[in-house]
């Protein structure tokens, strides 16, 4: 081998180790929207939600935080490292999991997290490998509760915030409250279908309506109607 | 509380007259008259899926008047309309600066300007006016950019960034402009109760549950609703019927190998209850237990410029039959003995021709009949071209056979019971075990054999010839079928065809190359 093909191959050995490496690296991010927002009070779990959707990639400490306000309602974690550990006791996590907190978090790993969460039995696949991320994303896929995706991608905070949304309405569904669809009764269908009986008030004046309650006055009396007891 | 201010149109000094006690108090009267009767109980926050307790059935006209459910305008100025909560669930915040976010309670009060944003399973529901309202539901942000009054008309425009909501109008008597804005769609909105989806990664949606809705995506615009139930469009299969379509079929098959056109002709099927396989000995897809297109849908539904469709009702399963001889005249080639070159038969390797043509499925039939098709989508031969009907399995059926070019129907010739040579835009007739039957039609049109021909009763002189036919179908009775044998191989003028199981067999080689249609 010459001394100008083995350099030539040498440089195209390094061009694609530097591709590859380059390839390997994940995004990040300088600081995840959970360095400002990630407690439990209920305006800042919104706070948390909305400014989420501004952000260009969500990392898996902003996933992660937002994972268990789903399921608990709240996230007393003080820190990512507890949010691992605690998601790996739910089983919504893999034990090897060791990825950082201001990394981009990948769809895989959220699709696992989201099927344990819901509890979603799967297709024959799913069920042979519940643990595998790639089967985990096509089953949520199928669910309608992921858009096409590779396991591989990340999620911006908009695209994340709408997953949550639809693993809200899976739960919804799943519990027997319709969300759109046919079998949906918007609360506004109450201006359009007076006949339908809702349990409600009546309008009086309606058939069947009960006997109107006296309008509440505005002004005050005029006439006490007991007689003030006498200050000493 | 009022937060009425509005940095574009609304002066300052207006918000001494909107002091919290006396809109609070206006409010009250206003929901007496209406007859809310404990408006003070809605504050627990209980979130009741169902309705909120204030929607009641007023079937009143709306006679609360200007001045309750807007803020008081100079003379001639439009009204601004009140934007009121009137149910909270869950955690749902509002800002009139897009800064600064407030935790909302029932009965606040705010205007245009006002951006509402909702977490976690929560809701708001708010009245817009009198009249109106909407509710944002989870991990959801909308802000209202105008709502007001002018003289008759109340115009409310809504901008959602994401999430989903529902609006309704109540429509009482007076005319409402009302658009809900997402970044992927546009809905305006006419008297009726809606629903918009738009949330990233996934394709924006409409939702009509009683009235019509202008919905305007990247791909088109289509009105939603309007026949009085529910009808949702996406923006992905954009109309409302291409929606429901979409939403009524499960391909087994792999789809993307299809053409949108054939999708739309083997969802057809599948959406009126049809199940698709696949034959692997015949090497073509299978519908099974579908049934025939009606006439109105025919047209539309088939994929290509040059189109022949097959219609049978009876439960048996019929194969269809197309083929031609290209030549640039087909006078000439009649008056020279049709020899086909080309054929296409539902299976085997011949369901697809060398000059593009296409059977895509093979119907197996079904208790209510079944719908073959054959096309050729861009070019095509120009010449004779035979279309038959082959009685594969079954019972007996009624059979229908159409053709179109640039979706006109072709004038199919074949001949009555008495011989004539006939015309007729739809080639019918009754089949029974071990039967078949046929035609010839021209591509392009061929006027002269058009005007020699007798026209059918789907052509000119509907009555007259009808009566013709039926006495020449009893005198055939009698005297037995001379040219149409609807018992026997099909008529393609070409002896060397033979109706087989599998499929006649082509004829000698002919020289001539198919010439392109246009």
């Amino acid at each position: 081998m010459t001394a100008s093909s083995r350099f030539t191959f040498f440089i195209a050995c390094s061009s694609l180790l530097v591709l590859s490496v380059a390839g390997c690296t994940p995004a990040r991010v300088e600081k995840p929207v959970t360095t400002e927002l990630g407690g439990s009070d209920p305006d800042q779990q919104v706070a948390f939600f909305h400014k989420l959707a501004e952000t260009p990639v969500t990392t898996y400490d902003d996933a992660f935080h937002a994972l268990l306000l789903f399921t608990d309602g709240d996230d007393p974690s003080p820190g990512y490292n507890v949010r691992v550990q605690t998601l790996k006791q739910k089983g919504m996590l893999l034990k090897g999991f060791n990825r950082q907190a201001n990394e981009a978090v990948d769809r895989g790993t959220v699709a696992l997290a989201l099927a344990k969460a819901l509890k979603v039995r799967g297709g024959i696949v799913y069920s042979i490998l519940p643990d595998n991320g790639r089967y985990a994303t096509r089953e949520m896929e199928f669910q309608g509760v992921l858009p096409s995706s590779s396991p591989n991608q990340t999620f911006s905070g908009s695209e994340f915030l709408a997953v949550m949304a639809r693993a809200e309405d899976y739960q919804k569904a799943n519990a027997g409250a319709t969300v759109g669809g046919a079998g949906y009764r918007p609360p506004e269908m109450e201006l359009k279908q007076p006949g339908k009986p809702t349990g409600r008030p009546v309008l009086p004046g309606t058939p069947a309506a009960p006997a109107a309650p006296a309008a509440p006055s505005t002004q005050p009396a005029t006439q006490p109607t007991t007689q003030p007891t006498e200050g000493k | 509380m009022s937060s009425g201010r509005r940095t574009r149109r609304f002066p300052l000094g207006r918000l001494s007259v909107l002091a919290a006690g006396s809109v609070a108090a206006l409010a009250l009267s206003t929901a007496a008259r209406a007859g809310l009767a404990d408006i003070g109980d809605v504050s627990n926050n209980a979130y009741r899926p169902v309705s909120p307790l204030y929607l009641l059935q007023d079937s009143r006209p709306a006679d609360a008047g200007p001045g309750a459910a807007t803020l008081p305008a100079a003379p001639g100025q439009p009204a601004e309309l009140v934007v009121r909560v009137t149910e909270v669930a869950g955690v749902v915040s509002a800002s009139t600066d897009g800064k600064t976010w407030k935790r909302v309670a029932v009965g606040d009060t705010y205007g245009a300007g006002a951006s509402f944003r909702t977490g976690m399973r929560s809701a708001v529901t708010c009245r817009v006016g009198s009249d109106q309202m909407f509710t944002l539901e989870s991990l959801s942000t909308m802000r209202v950019e105008e709502a007001v009054r002018t003289g008759g008309k109340e115009k409310t425009d809504l901008t959602m960034k994401y999430g989903s909501a529902s609006y309704g109008i109540e429509a009482a008597g007076r005319e409402y402009d009302s658009v809900i804005r997402t970044p992927g769609s546009t809905m305006a909105i006419r008297g009726t109760v809606v629903r918009v989806v738009d949330r990233p990664g996934f394709a924006p949606q409409a939702e009509s549950y009683t009235g019509r809705a202008l919905f305007r995506t990247a791909k088109g615009v289509t009105f939603v609703g309007g026949g009085g139930g529910y009808s949702v469009a996406s923006a992905v299969q954009g109309s409302a019927a291409d929606t429901a379509l979409a939403k009524t079929t499960v391909d087994p098959s792999i789809a993307s190998a299809r053409t949108a056109g054939e999708n739309a002709v083997v969802s057809q099927q599948l959406s009126q209850g049809g199940v698709l396989g696949f034959d692997q000995r015949a090497n073509i897809p299978v519908v099974r237990n579908g049934s025939p297109l009606p006439d109105a849908a025919l047209p539309g539904a088939l994929p290509g410029r040059l189109s022949f469709a097959l219609r049978w009702t009876g439960n048996a399963d019929l194969n269809f039959i197309v083929d031609n001889q290209a030549g640039p005249d087909s006078t000439k080639i009649i008056l020279g003995g049709f020899k086909p070159t080309e054929i296409l038969f539902p299976g085997y390797g011949l369901n697809v021709s060398t000059s593009g043509g296409l059977i895509p499925f093979d119907n197996r039939g079904g208790p209510r009949g079944g719908t073959e098709i054959a096309y050729w989508k861009g070019s095509f031969p120009t010449g004779v071209y035979g279309v038959g009907v082959l009685h594969a399995s079954g019972g007996d059926a009624s059979f229908k056979i159409n053709a179109f070019l640039d979706g006109q129907p072709l004038p199919i010739f074949t001949f009555d019971a008495e011989g004539n040579v006939t015309r007729v835009n739809t080639l019918k007739g009754e089949i029974g075990r071990g039967g078949g039957d046929g035609a010839i039609l021209f591509v392009p049109r061929n006027d002269l054999f058009e005007s020699i021909a007798t026209p059918g009763d789907d052509q000119t002189d509907p009555v007259g010839d009808a009566a013709a036919r039926a006495i020449a179908a009893v005198k055939s009775q009698a005297t037995g079928p001379k040219a149409v044998a609807t018992t026997k191989a099909p008529l393609s003028l070409n002896p060397n065809l033979k109706a087989t199981k599998m499929g006649p067999s082509l004829p000698a080689a002919n020289d001539a190359k198919p010439a392109k249609g246009r």
